[in-house]
């Protein structure tokens, strides 16, 4: 069955907050398992990146529904990719910040490390890879 | 289990989905990546795992099929596997279940879910390790219970025909036959008073066994060196050369039914003592009451004589005075009155003879009370006593 894979960037509201950015992975693990979506959501030094992966109809739908979340601002589609394959097999989220471990610890949350997201774009698509590598290397 | 060293061994040709895994489980577990099964079969050689997380759909060889590998080696067989595909299917999940997985993954799965899943399948092979060591233990158990059973039913048979044996000797044997029942050698040495020797299957009073057990004699009750094992007691030394130290139960089961055993032969060797001593002291007395009878008899046959011979002295005496009478010119009254003295004399003499008359009753009473002694220490069963005071012939 054919898939979208679709790339956004997006900065985050002057307001937001640490534990806000942490109830993001908390929900998006739930809800875009029921929609069977994998992906990958970085944030770093207030920019995001998200790759959103699945059936074309849920992902659009999905990334509407996004698009028009307050936590964020600037929401710029950078890709959309048709493929009959998904590069990832959860979705899972990075978050780049000095006091990210500890936080993410203490929330009992799955968040990749900075090494794994490196070397897990460095093992993607490298029209998918590239753009992830960019924003980490922004930073 | 102990999770922070439990090894998982992730098997999946998108490196992606080896990363993400390795990210989940990293904190956790020990995890190690492989792109192909022949790969993974090939560090098989050198560490196994505690759980495959293997992707179905590999390049070479499949995820079923290295599962069946896996599971055909009755040595790795028990290692739990979760298959992770993009397919699903009932029938595909029944294909991994032939395969001998435990569990089936489809991407896109929640990081939650692989997780749980992982946590889920350890959970049920730490439990059907622990139910088979259980049942390993149970049997073991039972195992042990019998033979335990059958060690105890020769120290059993043992003590039951202890009471047949006549001798020292015998009980010695009966000793080394309960040691060779247990796969034993050794020596045993009996200390009675008046019968010490050494006996072992290669033979009696071995100088090397005589001098060993010499050796071990003033160690104490139970001495143990080595494989040599000895158990003192008043009677007896049992001397075993070989204990099984290999089996540390098996070990303490022999020694304390070898002390058993130990006990009771010493219990029948100091009975034995008795029981000789006893046979001694009745030779002893029946030969006192022989003397007895003996002594009596004489008594009886001297003092008839005597009495005959005083009967007959007596009558000559009379004799002689009637004789005395004629020629002394008495007269009948004169006559009267010394026969009337003479037969007064007599009747005093026959009261003498009458004390000796009871004498002889008095001894006849102590000989009957003797005989009724040793009867009944030579007559042990009641049932066939008879009235021993009646039964006594003296004469």
């Amino acid at each position: 069955m054919p898939l979208i894979q679709l790339i956004y960037t997006s900065e985050a509201s002057s307001n937001l907050n640490k534990s806000e950015v942490l109830e993001i992975p908390r929900k998006a693990q739930f809800k875009n398992h029921s929609l069977k979506i994998s992906g990958l959501l970085l944030f770093k030094d207030g920019q995001f990146i998200q790759l959103l992966e699945g059936d074309e109809a849920c992902v659009q739908g999905l990334f509407e529904v996004i698009a028009k979340d307050q936590r964020h601002t600037n929401v710029t589609v950078r890709d959309r990719f048709q493929t009959d394959r998904a590069s990832l097999p959860t979705w899972a989220m990075g978050y780049f910040s000095p006091e990210a471990d500890a936080a993410v610890r203490q929330a009992n949350l799955f968040v990749m490390s900075p090494e794994d997201v490196q070397a897990i774009c460095s093992a993607l698509p490298e029209r998918i890879g590239l753009r992830f590598l960019a924003v980490l290397q922004h930073g | 289990m102990d999770k922070a060293k439990l090894r998982i061994f992730v098997v999946d040709d998108d490196e992606p989905s080896r990363i993400m895994l390795r990210s989940i489980f990293a904190e956790t577990y020990a995890v190690e990546l492989f792109d192909s099964a022949e790969s993974c079969l090939e560090r098989m050689k050198t560490e196994r795992p505690g759980l495959f997380l293997l992707n179905v759909g590999l390049p070479g060889m499949d995820g079923f099929e290295m599962c069946r590998r896996l599971k055909s080696d009755e040595l790795i067989a028990h290692i739990p596997v979760i298959f992770i595909s993009r397919k699903e299917g009932m029938e595909f999940r029944l294909t991994g279940y032939d395969a001998g997985g435990d569990d089936f993954l489809v991407k896109p799965y929640a990081v939650e879910e692989v997780k749980r899943k992982v946590a889920v399948v350890l959970k049920a092979v730490e439990k059907a390790a622990a139910l088979r060591q259980r049942i390993d233990d149970s049997e073991k158990m039972a195992l042990d219970s019998l033979t335990n059973l059958s060690e105890f039913a020769i120290v059993i048979g043992f003590v039951q025909n202890l009471n047949q044996c006549a001798s020292n000797e015998d009980i010695a044997e009966a000793l080394l036959k309960v040691l060779r029942a247990y796969q034993l050698e050794g020596a045993v040495q009996v200390l009675a008073p008046d019968n010490q020797f050494t006996l072992s299957e290669e033979g009696r009073d071995r100088p090397i066994e005589c001098a060993v057990i010499e050796s071990v004699r003033g160690l104490g009750r139970i001495v143990e060196f080595k494989r040599r094992f000895a158990c003192n007691l008043d009677s007896l030394t049992v001397l075993v050369k070989n204990m099984p130290l290999h089996d540390p139960t098996l070990c303490a089961r022999i020694r304390d039914n070898l002390l058993i055993a130990a006990e009771c032969a010493n219990a029948r060797i100091q009975a034995q003592q008795h029981q000789s001593r006893n046979s001694q002291s009745k030779t002893k007395a029946a030969e006192a009451f022989d003397a007895l009878q003996s002594v009596i008899f004489n008594f009886r046959s001297k003092y008839a004589q005597a009495l005959y011979q005083s009967s007959l002295q007596t009558q000559g005496l009379l004799d002689d005075l009637a004789s005395a009478f004629v020629s002394l010119g008495l007269s009948a009254e004169q006559e009267r009155r010394i026969d009337h003295i003479v037969q007064s004399r007599m009747e005093q003499m026959s009261a003498i003879y009458n004390f000796s008359d009871e004498m002889y009753a008095s001894l006849s009473a102590v000989a009957r009370q003797f005989a009724v002694i040793l009867n009944t220490s030579t007559q042990p069963d009641a049932g066939t006593q008879q009235a021993a005071g009646d039964d006594v012939e003296l004469f």
